[in-house]
């Protein structure tokens, strides 16, 4: 797994590239949550290159999302593939998270 | 790690540093599996007990084995996990969290439930002598049981 961010005036976009599972949901939540501590809690992750995520990665999305609307913020995704997306559907994500599908629309999402 | 018995296996010690070499085992599996979804869903499956066999399954502090089969059976993927860990049938995991409201909803929780949900069988037998040992099994879409692959 590899994560990138970048910032943008509305949002902090951490890009995610490869598997988040048992090994790197905890590096996952680490990136996230660097972002909050800076002072980003309005957080998109850009799960377009995320193939496989494990209830370990479910745990650091929720972790991220609880920690950033404690901020006053929100996480927000973008761009989830087929296979994530049914993961998070079986578990109730989609219910308590908001997807849209790109960065550009979720990062839109928050206003200016 | 040993062949045998129509699969492939890999055993080590139930520690959190054995989910990278049993990983690696997985996915080199699934990678040549042409039904990806049946690929993707298996090697969650897989994680998920291993990943509970690892973080509860020796509570004492010793931990103890966990061995782990995959089998490309006759239009099925076979995932089998045994250990000699405390008992636990998955029939009695507690209900998943997953209609909580996000304030309230407890980090975890929904292991089990992807697993039953993500493949067609799940069997666990208690081991004689103690211990676990879990089967899941995922049809594969694209070649049913009973069928042979017809190469052109």
């Amino acid at each position: 797994m590899n994560v990138v961010v970048e910032q943008r005036p509305t949002a902090a976009v951490v890009r995610i590239t490869g598997s988040v599972d048992g090994l790197t949901a905890d590096a996952l939540q680490a990136a996230f949550r660097e972002q909050v501590d800076g002072g980003a809690t309005r957080v998109v992750a850009d799960m377009a290159g995320v193939e496989y995520t494990s209830s370990a990665g479910l745990r650091a999305l929720l972790a991220t999302l609880k920690l950033t609307r404690q901020h006053g913020g929100d996480f927000r995704l973008a761009g989830v593939q087929p296979n994530v997306l049914k993961v998070l559907e079986l578990s109730g994500f989609t219910s308590i998270l908001k997807l849209y599908d790109d960065v550009d629309g979720a990062v839109g999402s928050f206003g200016a | 790690m040993s062949a045998g018995g129509g699969g492939d296996e890999i055993a080590c010690e139930a520690r959190p540093e054995s989910l990278d070499p049993i990983f690696a085992f997985l996915d080199r599996h699934c990678a040549g599996v042409t039904d990806r979804q049946a690929a993707f869903a298996i090697r969650l499956a897989a994680e998920e007990v291993c990943a509970n066999v690892i973080a509860h399954g020796y509570p004492g502090g010793e931990a103890g084995p966990i061995r782990v089969r995959f089998e490309h059976r006759p239009g099925a993927l076979a995932v089998t996990v045994e250990d000699r860990a405390i008992p636990f049938d998955p029939a009695d995991a507690p209900p998943p969290p997953i209609e909580e409201p996000w304030d309230v909803r407890p980090i975890g929780g929904v292991g089990w439930y992807l697993v039953r949900r993500m493949v067609d069988e799940v069997h666990h037998e208690a081991r004689p002598g103690g211990g676990n040992r879990v089967t899941l099994v995922k049809r594969l879409a694209d070649q049913p049981a009973g069928t042979s692959e017809i190469v052109t």
